[in-house]
């Protein structure tokens, strides 16, 4: 067990940063608001403040041995640019041929699972959303904000 | 009460072929949820909401409760015959249901748990429906002071989740409570924290919130391996037969008063903010101890240590209604959410559900006693075949929950904006569950701190700064000092014994 301060970088402390601008930043802005609305988040923000602060400086004085770094980027960083993907795919192109096709390439890509199970789940969660979802249900399945422009190109009314 | 409105609501459940097929349908859901390591009935709840979108509140309601309510049943097979506790509150059965499976009495332990806890589940609403009337009164009589004080107790709560972590606790709860704050502020109608976005004048929901502090962590942490990590199962643990099953099922009719005792214990468990979630199942372990004549045996396959845990684990969940309900004070972090949810499908929880919504509460109760009795006759079916879905691959179920986590967080609000406040917020929320901080806090602070600070304007309107001297205000001052000394004893105090110590090794609800 290494005896080596925590990197200043490391995801702890960037976290810890992180909730110690929130909460000050909370509290500053309620600042602007009318008595009635700001009491309450001030008083919220500066105890978050406070105690983030406090946190920091604890996580900042524990050698790396103590604390063990409990993020590993090179695993975690890809898992999380697929959360991404899957966001922003749906974002582009809505849930129906989003949703499917990310499944198909998460499960191709990342999982390795043969191309047979990859298909039949990709569709069985198509048939899931398109078929309960909007047709049985009636649920409003967000479009996507490219689709609707290809569609209307497609089909000029 | 109305004795035509108790049993009115349940004759209206088994008639009415939609909301008894909800309720069937709940069964092998909230089953799949409790066994599957990593998914449990909080996120069973929120990934759940695409399927209520749009429902009346009644179904929509009683398919979530009883998905709910029969999650802990669903954890009981993979606790006592793989040993993995899927969640918080089934880890008291590891310490006598995996002895017994290991010692060939796996259909016994199976039988006695399941068996208590339906028993539990059905004792929890029996105790409700017997505590009511004496509640409703005092229910009526609350003003927005006492809802302020309570409010207050409900957010105490984070002193016995956090655990050890009590200030990454509070820190997590003022993270909560400020983004609670988002949106018009209903005092003065003024926007806060919105920048200008109108996505986010309704305020953050507590589905998006609990999507991305639970369903996005727990999905990273399952996805970060090429393939996920499975259970080992022993072959020879799943090798029961029926009559075995069925003699424990006696057991707990052998045991009758631990099994009457622990189930009264429970109901009341569930209902103090802060002693619900796993204190119960624990609290009901230690009394059956205490209790015992031979204490030596507990920990090596007792069978009266699988019966007092299975009780309160599910009498809580009726007894966690009454403040969900009456008094919109969550009992738990997984009521928190479902109030969330209740809220999105219109129900309006609060003191007037005395007075305007007596039969919707009773088919509610009603669906969580149905619940648990279908769901253990299912167990007893098919127990011995739920290793196959203990064993899901992270690889497969990573991406579909991953489907459902942005269905639900679109449909919660209609804005595809908050699919991006989705992912943002995930990264804090796995930054939080890789260094074990309390998320449960955050939905407290996001659920009722909202609820103090309306009901605080109320009452200082009302009464200006001497609302703080009322009686009750002073009674209710006293309840949370003695339940925030009491959770601080309890985590920092002198440990009593081994047995006390020995349970800190199982990891926590706090810790998930």
């Amino acid at each position: 067990m290494s005896s080596n301060p925590i990197r200043p970088t490391s995801p702890a402390i960037l976290s810890g940063v992180f909730l110690v601008i929130f909460a000050s930043a909370a509290g500053v802005a309620a600042l602007n608001y009318p008595p009635g609305a700001a009491s309450m988040p001030i008083m919220i923000g500066a105890v978050g403040a406070v105690l983030s602060l406090l946190q920091l400086v604890v996580e900042l004085r524990r050698s790396r041995g103590a604390f063990e770094e409990k993020v590993d980027l090179r695993k975690d960083l890809p898992i999380y640019g697929w959360v991404w993907g899957f966001v922003l795919a749906v974002i582009a192109f809505g849930f129906l041929p989003a949703a499917p096709l990310m499944l198909l390439a998460y499960l191709r890509l990342r999982s390795k699972e043969s191309w047979k199970l990859s298909l039949i789940l990709s569709a069985a969660v198509f048939v899931l959303l398109y078929g309960l979802f909007q047709r049985v249900l009636g649920v409003p399945l967000f479009e996507g904000l490219i689709t609707p422009l290809i569609l209307d190109g497609l089909m000029p009314s | 009460m109305d004795p035509h409105v108790i049993f009115s609501s349940l004759f209206d459940i088994l008639s009415t072929p939609k909301l008894i097929g909800l309720i069937l349908l709940a069964v092998p859901i909230g089953t799949f949820f409790g066994c599957v390591p990593g998914l449990g009935g909080k996120l069973g709840i929120v990934l759940l909401i695409p399927f209520v979108y749009g429902m009346d509140p009644l179904p929509g309601a009683v398919f979530l409760l009883a998905m709910h309510a029969i999650v802990h049943t669903g954890g009981i097979v993979p606790s006592i015959l793989f040993g993995v506790p899927t969640n918080g509150p089934e880890a008291p059965l590891l310490v006598d249901g995996y002895p017994m499976a290991r010692n060939g009495q796996a259909g016994r332990a199976l039988g006695a748990s399941l068996g208590a806890a339906s028993i539990g589940g059905v004792v929890g609403v029996i105790c409700l429906a017997l505590i009511l009337p004496v509640v409703e009164p005092f229910v009526l009589a609350f003003s927005p002071a006492e809802f302020f004080w309570l409010a207050v107790i409900g957010i105490t709560l984070i002193s016995a989740l956090a655990g050890k972590m009590l200030v990454q606790g509070l820190i997590v709860g003022c993270f909560g409570w400020l983004i609670g704050m988002i949106g018009l502020d209903s005092q003065t109608g003024i926007q806060r924290f919105t920048f200008g976005q109108l996505f986010l004048w309704d305020g953050f929901d507590v589905i998006s919130g609990v999507l991305a502090l639970y369903a996005l962590p727990e999905m990273m942490q399952l996805g970060r391996g090429r393939r996920g990590e499975s259970p080992e199962i022993n072959p020879a643990a799943v090798r029961y037969t029926f009559a075995e099953v069925l003699d424990g099922v006696k057991d707990n009719f052998r045991h009758w008063g631990l099994t009457l005792t622990t189930s009264v214990m429970g109901t009341f468990i569930g209902m103090v903010p802060g002693l619900g979630g796993e204190a119960a199942g624990w609290m009901c372990y230690a009394y059956s101890v205490s209790r015992a004549k031979d204490p030596e045996r507990y920990g090596k396959g007792a069978v009266e240590g699988v019966i007092a845990p299975s009780t309160g684990m599910n009498a809580k969940e009726g007894g966690g209604l009454l403040p969900t309900l009456f008094f919109g004070v969550p009992a738990g972090s997984g009521m928190a959410i479902m109030l969330g949810a209740l809220i999105m499908l219109g129900i309006k929880p609060g003191p007037m559900m005395v007075v305007n919504d007596l039969p919707l509460v009773w088919s509610l109760i009603w669906a969580i006693a149905l619940a648990n009795l279908l769901c253990t006759f299912l167990l007893v079916l098919v127990g011995r075949h739920m290793g196959a879905v203990a064993n899901i691959r992270a690889g497969l179920l990573v991406p579909v929950v991953l489907v459902f986590a942005l269905l639900g967080t679109y449909l919660a609000k209609d804005h595809w904006e908050s699919l991006l406040v989705l992912a943002g917020m995930g990264a804090i929320g796995y930054v939080m569950r890789r260094n074990n901080w309390p998320r449960p806090c955050f939905i407290i602070g996001l659920v009722l701190g909202p609820t103090a600070e309306v009901s605080f304007h109320k009452a200082m309107a009302l009464w200006g700064p001497s609302f703080l001297v009322r009686p009750t205000s002073l009674l209710m001052m006293g309840l949370i000092a003695t339940s925030l000394i009491y959770n601080l004893r309890k985590t920092y105090g002198p440990k009593k014994n081994a047995r006390t110590s020995a349970r800190h090794t199982v990891p926590t609800d706090a810790s998930l």
